[in-house]
Order: structure tokens, then C-alpha cells, then sequence
């Protein structure tokens, strides 16, 4: 690849591995806003045009690494335990003027579990495919945040690694609503088998052979004790942050964090954002959907991640 | 050929923004294939309509299949 290469317009939306060097697949997306519920929906609205889908081009990271590295870093990131108003969150960061948010972009998650696929990588070779994707990913000229996947919270020394001073915030809810609503409708890593076991210390058997409550309970308790950890550490860049608080703490908590300025205007948008299911914004949000747990879901929640859950509260 | 054509005309796209711009903002996969197959012409490459709605539906599926390993 030479020096000319303008990839103004274009935005990494997967990554492959030509045998231990990551690809990154680029697709124009133009202008387009990723204002959608998730990184994803953006792009399949961006495929949908004949150019961006036939006319992609795959750089080797190495290259990537020398076009990105004078952008800023992130304006902040956004953890979570999943089902605790992340997507709000983002929803909200996306209605400020000039920001630009990645809701749990695939390209940051491929590369954070090479570390499974790739043996050889070093922890400062991962880091450095982190920053590179992460920043790849980023808009020159707008403020970026990201909100990653739920179980990247177990990823929190690598990306700490990468990006030491960008601030970031670790949204939680009880435990047993959680688990209730995860048990209604599994995300993808509540589902045994489809993440490494290893990532959330489960066993070979990858924890199949339990109730699918404690298979999820673990699951979770590992989310929770890896936020829990690095918030420990990261006191001056790292916020707790209860999903019961919000959006209000979007205003107190989070936007002072990342350095934000909210205008009056901006503080409307915000709110009028919250007023909408952040997964599905054509359906006003009903707080009264909010998750009821069985008793043995609420016994393995309170068993498994009850403890983690006391100890963040007891940060705030 | 045809299909080598394409994949050539794809390499000569990625390298020159002129091509890119009189392509990239095309909604219409009627039109799109039509400025190609002309583009790709005035290169010396024979690509079909049909060549594009073979690699639309390659793509596709690609992408699709995108988690599978």
C-alpha cells in the first residue's frame, strides 16, 4: 500500500486473518451517521448500496497502524454488564453535535479475541491492534466514543493498555434483573459455547453441564468482578455507574467524566432520546417492562454476582 | 473472463478516486451496473450485468456468513 492511499469516507467493518496478520475489511459508508441502536445496523443500511458492498478493500494492520496514528484518542468509552442501559447511553452520546459513536463495532471484538486465536500475539502486540482498530474506526473531526460489547469488560487491562487516559464508564443493574432479562432473550455470550469459556474462567467443558440460570449467573459474575477490578485501579479516569440512575446520571456522572459540554439544546436531545426504547426507537420506553426474575434465577444472581454487585454500589 | 474482468476493474476502482466518485453514490443496482459496464469498457474489461448481480449475491452471502469460521 503506498502513502496516496485516501481512505477519507471509508470505515473498517470486519477483520480477517491472512494467517497471523490481521486484515481489515474497509467499506465506503461516506457520511453516513452511526446514530443506529448498534454498529452493525449502520453498515447493513451502508451495504445496501451496490458500491460499498462489490467495492471493499482490505488493508493489513500494519498499514492501517501508519494512516491512524495521529488521531486523537477516544473521547470516552462505555462498559457494561449488559441489559443496563448502554444502548441509552450511546443513544444519548449520539444526539450531541459532532460526536461520533461505535455501539459495539465487531472489528474491536475480533481483534480483543485473537489473544484465543492467535496464541503468538505478545499483550503489547494486542494492545497495539487495539489501538489501531479502535482508532481506525474513529472520525477525524468528531468526538468518538465508544460502547463495546459486554463481556469487553473482561478485555478492560487490554484496552487500559491501549488507551491509558481515556476516560471510561462501567454501567451495572441488579444482578437478578440481569439475569432475567437475559434468560428471556440470551445475548450472544450467554449462550455457552459461542464466546471461549476461558474468557468468562470457565471450565473445558465451558460450564454446559449447569442450569442455564448458572451458566448465565457466571457468566456474569465474571462481567461484574472484571469492572469491579479495573475500577479498583482506575479510579481518576473510571466511573460505577447504576442503571437505575438513569438517564440522570448521563448528566451528572457521565458527561462531566468525558469532559462533556451539554448546551441547553443538547440537553433536550438527550432527553428525547431517553424517552425512546434505545434497541427499538420506534417504541416509547416503559419502564414497566423492566425485568422480573424467577426464584432460582434470583438465588443463582444473588449467589454468583450478588457479592460483585454490593461491592460496586459500595463504590458510588 | 468476465469474472477476472471485474476483479481487475475492482483493483483499478480502489486506486483511483476519480472512479470512485462517479460510482460510489449509486442506489440503483440498474444504474450502477450500466455506469460499469461502460467504465469498465472504456478500460478495455468486459463486465456484464450479470458478472455484478453474481458478485451482488457472492457479497451478500459473504457477509451473511460472516461469523462462520
Amino acid at each position: 500500500m503506498t502513502a496516496a492511499v485516501d481512505l477519507t469516507g471509508w470505515t473498517p467493518i470486519r477483520v480477517s486473518f491472512d494467517g497471523t496478520t490481521p486484515m481489515i475489511d474497509w467499506c465506503y459508508t461516506g457520511k453516513e451517521r452511526f446514530a443506529d441502536s448498534f454498529f452493525d445496523q449502520t453498515v447493513e443500511r451502508c451495504l445496501r448500496r451496490p458500491f460499498s458492498l462489490l467495492f471493499r478493500r482490505a488493508v493489513p494492520i500494519h498499514d492501517v497502524e501508519r494512516l491512524v496514528a495521529e488521531r486523537p484518542d477516544p473521547a470516552g468509552f462505555v462498559f457494561h454488564a449488559s441489559r443496563c442501559g448502554s444502548t441509552l447511553v450511546s443513544q444519548m452520546l449520539a444526539a450531541l453535535p459532532g460526536a461520533h459513536v461505535l455501539s459495539e463495532p465487531p472489528p474491536v471484538d475480533t481483534i480483543l479475541r485473537s489473544r484465543f486465536t492467535q496464541p503468538g500475539v505478545s499483550a503489547d502486540g494486542l494492545a497495539s491492534w487495539v489501538r489501531t482498530i479502535v482508532l481506525a474506526l474513529s472520525r477525524p473531526g468528531s468526538r468518538s466514543f465508544y460502547k463495546f460489547d459486554s463481556w469487553t469488560a473482561i478485555d478492560l487491562p487490554i484496552l487500559r493498555r491501549a488507551f491509558p487516559d481515556v476516560p471510561w464508564v462501567f454501567l451495572y443493574r441488579e444482578p437478578a434483573e440481569i439475569l432475567g432479562s437475559q434468560l428471556r432473550r440470551r445475548g450472544a455470550h450467554m449462550i455457552p459455547g459461542v464466546l471461549p469459556p476461558e474468557l468468562f474462567g470457565l471450565g473445558a467443558d465451558g460450564g454446559v453441564a449447569v442450569p442455564p440460570e448458572v451458566y448465565c449467573a457466571r457468566v456474569l459474575s465474571a462481567i461484574l468482578a472484571a469492572g469491579l477490578t479495573e475500577l479498583e485501579r482506575n479510579p481518576g479516569v473510571s466511573l460505577a455507574a447504576n442503571y437505575r440512575r438513569l438517564p440522570a446520571s448521563m448528566f451528572d456522572e457521565i458527561a462531566p467524566l468525558f469532559s462533556l459540554e451539554v448546551r441547553d439544546e443538547d440537553h433536550r436531545r438527550m432527553l428525547d432520546v431517553a424517552r425512546w426504547d434505545a434497541k427499538n426507537p420506534a417504541l416509547e420506553y416503559d419502564p414497566g417492562l423492566a425485568a422480573v426474575a424467577m426464584p432460582e434465577v434470583a438465588a443463582a444472581a444473588d449467589h454468583w454476582a450478588g457479592p460483585f454487585y454490593a461491592r460496586l454500589e459500595a463504590l458510588r | 473472463m468476465a469474472a477476472q474482468d471485474l476483479e481487475q476493474f475492482r483493483q483499478l476502482v480502489i486506486e483511483s478516486p476519480e472512479l470512485q466518485s462517479k460510482l460510489r453514490d449509486i442506489d440503483d443496482w440498474a444504474e450502477f451496473g450500466r455506469v460499469v459496464t461502460l467504465e469498465a469498457a472504456a478500460l478495455g474489461l468486459v463486465v456484464e450485468p450479470v458478472d455484478i448481480e453474481e458478485a451482488r449475491a457472492a457479497a451478500r452471502r459473504a457477509w451473511l456468513e460472516r461469523w462462520i469460521p
